[in-house]
């Protein structure tokens, strides 16, 4: 199901009394053509909860090597006594078998913790880039304690993210095909800009207003995932970030580094996920510092549900987090890494399974996989795999009933170009594969045309 | 389990509920299970059972383990300390305290927020009622028969069984469903991030 608009400014701010910056940044003239609202939605209770999340962050306690962490058996009890799914489980957690992203895609429901208030609850839809398309229940703080978790990460360079409805002090900058944009507040840092635009020229009255606006209202942070950075870093807006924050697929350090000395700021890879957000943090190749104490993190065999050996690859396994909508016991992620504990400190090695994959079209002009995904999840898919050759002709195979294969031919042309090539098989039989969407290619980064300004 | 001999006095329930609720704040402190502040639950555990072995010297009788238990346990054992301070527990034998501390607890504890049992009259009877039943006697004035349904009406972990099964678990899922098709909920938050 796709989001919808439904909420007043004042419901989308109930705190946020002073929205002239959010009136600002709609109404610019060189503004994007805006297609959506979006607020924070935090009120009194929720602020403070914030809050109270960003004192233990502030602290930062981690379990030990060879422990688990002190909150761990009274998490199982609260979760075996309010969480419909975990009626009956055991208070030891290696008794506990894991959880894939399929059960919870079945029984959003079922995950939800009679302590969570309803009235609270949001609806995300993944788009479905390593899965089929699923909607995540959460609430409002857990979605705005993104915040101090960059900023916890952040304070580790003392860097700070003003407050006051002044500056913009995120935005997310997407480059697809087609995305929600808005312009927005955020309470927690008491009414700055908030804001999430797409450089597609589409979606602005000019090419130009891109830069113009981005260069006028200057975001301390700015967030996207390597393809767009990639765009950005080619745009070249004169723009002074306090960081950039890449998230969604792994970021090379070829263009991480381009990224710094373009915009002369710290340049972070997150790992983070729909289902519980952010996980760890990268600032040099290949370690991910783990950012939340309240996230158990277990790397386990991928067909058993046991720990392997201490320092070995396996399946990365979450249990924790804040969203009384969606706690987590023993979530495999379907990513793959080493834990090892450096300096005290838990880290992900080797983190593998996002690399980036580049599709072109016909033009050879860059198409993002998430466009690919939203295009397809229209499709009663039960999965599919699609790989781009060097020649840019298309493999695609898919999984489900209930559809024709020129209906998904003509989709695809759509994206890619009627004079692709593509070689289409469709089964009805299940993939028994933990990941039911696959995309690979053989193209890369110097395929690519230069984006243009 | 036996019925109590007249001579040893055996308090009624009601009367170990009161006793229970007078637990002083000292017993429902934080627990330190890492050695960094808060109450030693083991210190007050050996404590206690020293007085109820009348061997004020022995050197730890029981290890508890804490640092491999949840707070609410350790909060838990520590409020049975005070349970224990009953004189009634001092005239029996005390060679079921060791299986008490150790795995008694263990099962209930997560499942109840630690001060209902001192403040919730349900819960202080379910506790006064696991302390007979774990020392093998009946509470004064009750049969065997009594003692064994009475616990099962306030027991908590027999209670959530019956929960698992009723059918308001299935009208908060159908709620659940309902509301993640309204609008309020599908335009979301603010997204910081690419997922």
């Amino acid at each position: 199901m796709k989001p919808v608009q439904g909420l007043t400014d004042e419901q989308r701010f109930p705190l946020l009394k002073d929205r002239r910056l959010l009136e600002k940044l709609r109404q610019d003239e060189c503004g994007p053509i805006f297609n959506f609202g979006s607020g924070d939605r935090l009120d009194t209770a929720a602020l403070q909860r914030v809050a109270d999340y960003s004192h233990t962050l502030a602290t930062k306690e981690f379990w030990h090597e060879n422990e688990q962490p002190f909150w761990l058996p009274d998490y199982l009890g609260w979760c075996k006594t309010t969480v419909e799914a975990y009626r009956g489980r055991s208070l030891v957690l290696s008794e506990n078998p894991t959880l894939r992203r399929e059960q919870i895609a079945e029984r959003p429901w079922q995950f939800v913790s009679s302590d969570a208030c309803l009235a609270e609850m949001l609806v995300y839809c993944t788009s479905g880039t390593t899965g089929a398309p699923m909607d995540v229940l959460f609430d409002p703080v857990s979605q705005a304690a993104w915040i101090p978790q960059l900023e916890s990460i952040l304070a580790q360079r003392n860097i700070r993210i003003e407050r006051g409805p002044d500056k913009v002090a995120i935005c997310l900058v997407c480059h697809q095909e087609e995305t929600l944009t808005y312009a927005s507040l955020s309470t927690w840092l008491d009414g700055a800009g908030i804001l999430k635009i797409n450089l597609n020229p589409k979606d602005w009255k000019k090419p130009q207003d891109r830069l113009t606006y981005l260069e006028k209202y200057n975001p301390e942070i700015i967030t996207g995932d390597p393809f767009t950075f990639t765009a950005l870093a080619q745009l070249n807006p004169a723009i002074r970030p306090k960081a950039m924050v890449s998230s969604a697929m792994t970021l090379n350090e070829g263009l991480r580094q381009l990224l710094q000395k373009q915009f002369g700021c710290h340049v972070y890879d997150l790992y983070s996920l729909t289902e519980c957000r952010m996980i760890a943090v990268s600032e040099k190749p290949g370690i991910y510092q783990l950012i939340r104490p309240e996230l158990y993190i277990e790397v386990l065999h991928p067909e058993r549900d046991e720990p392997v050996a201490p320092g070995a690859r396996g399946e990365i396994t979450v249990t924790g987090g804040i969203n009384p909508f969606l706690p987590l016991i023993r979530y495999r992620t379907g990513d793959f890494a080493a834990l090892q504990f450096i300096a005290g400190q838990p880290c992900l090695i080797n983190l593998e399974g996002r690399s980036p994959t580049l599709f072109l079209n016909q033009n050879r002009d860059f198409v993002n996989h998430v466009d690919i995904s939203r295009a397809l999840s229209t499709f009663s898919l039960a999965g599919f795999t699609l790989h781009q050759k060097k020649d840019l002709s298309l493999d695609f195979s898919a999984w489900g009933t209930g559809f024709s294969e020129s209906s998904l031919r003509g989709t695809l042309s759509e994206l890619f170009g009627k004079e692709i090539t593509m070689r289409v098989n469709i089964s009805k039989e299940l993939l028994s594969a933990t990941k039911k969407v696959k995309y690979s290619s053989e193209i890369n980064e110097t395929d690519l045309q230069p984006c243009q300004r | 389990m036996k019925k109590a001999q007249n001579v040893l006095n055996v308090p009624n329930v009601s009367e170990m509920i009161h006793h229970i609720k007078q637990c002083p704040a000292e017993f429902l402190g934080q627990p330190d299970r890492n050695g960094r502040s808060g109450i030693s639950t083991e210190a007050l555990v050996n404590d206690t059972v020293r007085t109820l072995t009348a061997d004020d010297t022995a050197p730890r009788p029981i290890d508890i383990t804490a640092a491999k238990r949840s707070l609410a346990e350790l909060s838990l054992q520590q409020i049975c300390c005070w349970a224990l301070s009953h004189p009634f527990f001092r005239q029996i034998d005390d060679g079921w305290l060791r299986q008490f501390f150790c795995r008694g607890l263990s099962e209930v504890a997560p499942l109840v927020k630690p001060e209902q049992w001192v403040k919730d009259e349900e819960r202080a009877e379910e506790l006064a009622r696991i302390i007979f039943a774990a020392c093998g006697h009946c509470p004064g004035g009750e049969s065997e028969a009594e003692a064994a349904d009475r616990f099962d009406s306030v027991n908590t972990i027999k209670r959530l069984k019956v929960i698992e099964e009723t059918k308001a678990a299935m009208e908060r899922a159908q709620e659940i469903r309902r509301q993640m098709a309204e609008k309020a909920a599908r335009e979301a938050a603010n997204v910081y991030s690419r997922e």
